[in-house]
């Protein structure tokens, strides 16, 4: 596993015996077949809260649309993968949402898309016909690669990309005060995406010396692989 | 010779004439409030009126007549003893019940239906009331409403819930009267406006005993000792101590926080195993079968010492306390009163109180507020103004109740203190908020908590009505897990904070008892008895209270003395050594001066900057002086905050120069660099949390689906991201930056002190060491903040991967994401 240390809003990264881009817009880019994949769309999470009375401003999914356009556009993406959740729940199952995704869809009519269903997808159901996505159960199995949502389900002695755990990480300052960022956390043999959609929460988790860590710093993506603590 | 009198004529005691007056004015149907010590007869003087009128009136108490409010659930029992004791013995053929969170379900049930004569309740029991229909009905013939230890209420959310919840009984019953209990404030005038609203023009002031004497008296260490700057718990006057109960029949060992209650009681216990059946443990967050049991003995008088909290600020009398002991800086003046009235309850008898300083300049603190409490510079209570999260509550509240009308909703509302000046805008914008989310959500009709329905307004679903009744009791944060034995006994709550540190099998203290954790689960710590007695004490949020303005002034005034070799008493004498170090390293601040102290270690610049202003003045202070400073140089810098002042830490040099100094803690421009310093800070964020709680976006989950506070925490962050991004006019990300200007930074005292502090001469000293001064600061920067003006891109360069606060993280931090 080796990395390129730049500061940009992408960063190249060799895992699984190929190459692969890794965003700050939170997808990741298999290069040789111009594969992008995201986890955690949670399309709906928004209007789940407010169908139980509770404010969340609009906006969210059409920002999410947007950052998913700009990834397909600029790196000509041909196949989409969605590594689970990509509807929150069924209380979020909401008709204006679901033409915002259908109208986005027709846009991109010749974009393949897998949805590999995640826990959430599982109480949520499937995305309408209008969505047009190939639904798949985890773990699947394509192209030498598995797909899981929830690593645990990954088979281990296979290169297995996943999301639900929406990884974050804390960095340490001299000072001691500390900072969470959103990451991509690779394994020598599973890597885990941030979650893509919008309206989302992170879990920090704690990385051993052989993973990769990439963290989002606004529009930039750093490597952080080797800012384990030297100083203790 | 009325019946009363006649009754207190049976038991050979006499009314106060601040009692008969009460009951005089109450008579005339006036409303108004009523200060006096702790445990001089206020309930009474209050509860007096309303029942000589139903005797007057051979009333049957079918109905609900009087309203007892009161802040603590803790105290309504009591409350309601008390009161029913006179009901009896009066033979008044009413009934009195009390409706908390602890009443059980059947008994609320009924009292929907049907209310007793006097029913004892907290703002939140009250509000809650307001949400079943048939509002009007229920409280058909009110005639009174008393609110206890108005004080304490006033400055706070709950307050304001209170003076809504009031409001609404107002417009029910015009003639309501209302009285108001307080301990002795700096500004009864404004407690009379929250209080009685619009109407507080017509409001009586009744005023009890309040040349109560007082006594207060400093333990002094050993002169050979040498005695802590900083820090130390003062365990080493527990001889002394123990030598002050031993001599009294029973004592009330006051701490400023739980942990210490803990810590006391231990050491306590282990000095004097003799006593173990006589001494007691008591704070908030022990269980309430607990506490109800230390101080029913308490009332017996079979109590050697009960070690507490603020717990025990309050409530009804302990006549047999004969002393009281306060560990550690009282921090304010009413605070040292109020504790001091605990004890000397016999008529003429001398409260007194037995101050313990847990380090050297808390002797000062002591002295300083002997000195504030004689010439009565008591601290004032500010309330609380228009705060949109308790409005956005209410209106779903009463559109629960009986629905309502908006103008003249908006009406009601306005004869508030809290919102006589809400502003038809703001109005507006709760309203909509309310209906369908605020402006930005008009596009969402799925969104209503509350509908219009033929010029009604009333709640949308029952689902959203049973939700909202269970966020109600939520402006109290009360979220903790319970500690319990396996075989079922509740001890009481602790924060998450401190269990999510500890592993299965390691050792705490609590209630007094050394304790093993076996497993949490369900909200719930499960523990055994542990062998050893040795275990990390649990550390409660919101411990430590700022000192007080007046009593801070107070202080400045002996330091000033000092520097001109007066020592008032012996407490300033006992610290003379310290001070004259002080003195040969640096310089005492007179009160025409600010001293700030420079100083290099180990390539860190430290600046010292001593205000003697408080802890949440300087607080702000520190904040905005480092974000003044950070965007000179790009830097991060280090603030810490204490009572005396604040210090600065940073790899930069910080100049020493006084005309950069005065540019740093000038007025100019401070609103607009102040809201650029909480961007730089989270303190926004971190006040949002409480408002999304109390507006209504997050919430704790159903009783058979707990969610813990993590993760409430976690989306009400994620809600303050989102809002920000996506609806930045949001008048509740507003009023989070005004919660924390006003309350957390207190503007106007900031503003107050920066105008003053421009009027100081500025002494610049270059100490070796750290002071006396500087040292406690020094020695607390585990509690710093930080601020940057760094870019994170160049920060993460030096930042390491933080493996070790992966514990903290799972606690402060969502896990996944809540399902609604």
């Amino acid at each position: 596993m080796t990395s390129e240390t730049s500061n940009a809003s992408s960063q190249r990264l060799e895992w699984a015996g190929e190459s692969w881009m890794l965003l700050a817009k939170r997808a990741a880019i298999r290069e040789r077949t111009h594969t992008a994949y995201v986890a955690d769309l949670h399309f709906g999470k928004a209007s789940a809260f407010r169908a139980a009375g509770v404010a969340v401003p609009g906006g969210t999914t059409e920002r999410s649309l947007a950052q998913l356009s700009q990834v397909i556009d600029e790196h000509a993406i041909e196949q989409l993968i969605i590594l689970g959740d990509c509807l929150h729940s069924k209380a979020g199952r909401a008709d204006s949402m679901f033409q915002t995704v259908a109208d986005w869809r027709e846009r991109y009519r010749a974009l393949d898309i897998v949805l590999v269903r995640g826990n959430h997808d599982d109480r949520a159901g499937d995305p309408p016909a209008s969505w047009a996505m190939q639904c798949v159960d985890e773990p699947w199995s394509a192209d030498g690669l598995v797909h899981v949502h929830d690593p645990d389900v990954a088979p281990g002695d296979q290169f297995t990309l996943a999301g639900h755990i929406h990884p974050a990480v804390r960095l340490r300052d001299v000072d001691r005060s500390t900072a969470r960022f959103p990451c991509f956390w690779c394994q020598p043999k599973c890597m885990i995406l941030p979650p893509f959609g919008v309206f989302t929460g992170h879990h920090v988790v704690r990385p051993r010396a052989s993973d990769s860590v990439m963290i989002i710093v606004d529009e930039e993506i750093i490597d952080v692989s080797r800012h384990t603590a030297k100083s203790r | 010779m009325n019946r009363l009198q006649q009754w207190f004529q049976e038991r050979d005691w006499t009314p106060f004439p601040f009692q008969e007056e009460a009951w005089n004015h109450y008579a005339r149907r006036r409303s108004g409030l009523i200060h006096a010590p702790t445990g001089v007869g206020k309930t009474l003087a209050a509860w007096g009126g309303p029942l000589l009128e139903a005797l007057d009136n051979h009333d049957d108490g079918k109905g609900c007549r009087v309203l007892w409010i009161t802040p603590l659930r803790a105290l309504a029992h009591d409350t309601a003893e008390n009161l029913t004791a006179t009901i009896r013995e009066l033979d008044l053929p009413w009934t009195l019940e009390c409706r908390t969170s602890d009443t059980s379900a059947s008994m609320k049930a009924r009292q929907r239906k049907s209310l007793p004569s006097t029913l004892v309740t907290t703002p939140e029991s009250l509000s809650l009331l307001l949400t079943y229909p048939g509002v009007d009905e229920r409280f058909r013939s009110l005639r009174c409403v008393v609110i206890d230890e108005w004080h304490e209420l006033m400055g706070s959310k709950r307050g304001v819930q209170a003076e809504l919840g009031i409001a609404r009984l107002r417009s029910i019953r015009p003639d309501l009267v209302t009285w108001g209990l307080s301990a002795t404030l700096g500004n009864l005038d404004s407690a009379m406006s929250c209080l009685l609203g619009s109407k507080h023009e017509d409001g009586v002031l009744v005023a009890g005993h309040l040349d109560k004497a007082f006594e207060v008296v400093t333990l002094l260490p050993e002169d050979s000792e040498r005695f802590p700057w900083a820090g130390h718990l003062g365990l080493r006057l527990l001889d002394q101590v123990i030598d002050h109960i031993e001599s009294a029949g029973s004592t009330l060992v006051f701490t400023n926080t739980r942990s210490q209650t803990e810590i006391w009681f231990r050491s306590l216990y282990n000095a004097r195993p003799d006593w173990a059946e006589q001494l007691a443990i008591h704070h908030g967050s022990l269980d309430q079968k607990v506490r109800r049991e230390v101080e029913q003995r308490l009332r017996e008088g079979s109590l050697k010492a009960v070690v507490c909290t603020s717990s025990l600020d309050l409530g009804v009398d302990f006549t047999p306390v004969e002393q009281v002991i306060q560990i550690g800086s009282p921090k304010g003046v009413a605070r040292l009163l109020q504790r001091a009235g605990r004890s000397g309850h016999q008529p003429g008898a001398v409260s007194r109180i037995i101050g313990v300083p847990t380090n050297a300049l808390e002797l000062m603190e002591f002295s300083a507020a002997r000195a504030a409490a004689i010439a009565r510079r008591i601290e004032p209570r500010h309330p609380i103004v228009g705060p949109l999260d308790v409005l956005i509550q209410h209106l779903v509240t009463v559109s629960a109740g009986d629905g309502f009308e908006p103008d003249a909703l908006c009406d009601e509302v306005r004869t508030t203190h809290a919102y006589r000046d809400l502003t038809d805008e703001e109005w507006r914008w709760a309203l909509e908020f309310v209906s369908f989310g605020g402006p930005s959500l008009r596009a969402y009709p799925e969104h209503a908590r509350v509908t219009p329905v033929d010029d009604r307004w009333r709640i949308s679903s029952s689902a959203i009505e049973r939700r909202h009744r269970m966020m109600i009791g939520t402006i109290t944060a009360d979220s903790a897990l319970r500690v319990k034995f396996m075989n079922g006994k509740t001890l009481g709550t602790i924060e998450e904070s401190f269990i999510g540190r500890l592993k299965p099998g390691n050792r705490f203290v609590f209630a007094g008892r050394a304790l093993e954790l076996i497993r949490v689960r369900d909200m719930t710590a499960y523990v055994k008895r542990a062998t050893s007695v040795r275990g990390a004490v649990p550390r409660w949020m919101g411990g430590r209270s700022p000192l007080s303005t007046e009593l801070a002034d107070a202080v400045r005034e002996r330091l000033h003395e000092a520097r001109h070799h007066e020592f008032a008493d012996e407490e300033m004498e006992w610290i003379e050594p310290l001070l004259a170090l002080q003195s040969r390293w640096s310089v005492i601040p007179a009160r025409d001066e600010v001293l700030m102290e420079f100083m290099t270690k180990k390539r860190t610049h430290h600046a010292y900057v001593f205000t003697l202003a408080g802890r949440l003045v300087n607080e702000g202070l520190s904040a905005l002086v480092a974000y003044r400073w950070t965007t000179k140089a790009p830097q991060t810098m280090t603030v810490t905050a204490n009572d005396y002042g604040f210090e600065l830490t940073s790899t930069h040099t910080i100049p020493a120069d006084e005309a950069s100094w005065r540019e740093v803690l000038s007025s100019d421009n401070l609103l607009d660099d102040l809201l650029a310093c909480l961007n730089a800070t989270q303190m926004t964020q971190r006040a949002f949390r409480d408002i999304a709680r109390i507006a209504g976006l997050v919430f704790a989950g159903t009783p058979n689906q707990r969610k813990s506070m993590r993760q409430l925490q976690a989306s009400s962050d994620l809600f303050y991201q989102v809002f920000e991004e996506f609806d930045p006019s949001n008048c509740l990300l507003d009023q989070s930056r005004r919660d924390v200007l006003d309350r957390e930074m207190e503007l106007t005292r900031l503003r107050e002190c920066l105008t003053e502090l421009a009027s100081r001469r500025f002494i610049m000293r270059h100490p070796q060491e750290f002071t006396p001064l500087a040292f406690p600061l020094w020695a607390e920067r585990i509690r710093s903040q930080h601020l940057s003006t760094e870019r994170w891109q160049d920060r993460i360069q030096r930042m390491v991967l933080d493996l070790e606060s992966v514990a903290d993280d799972q606690r402060n931090e969502q896990r996944i994401q809540p399902t609604p």
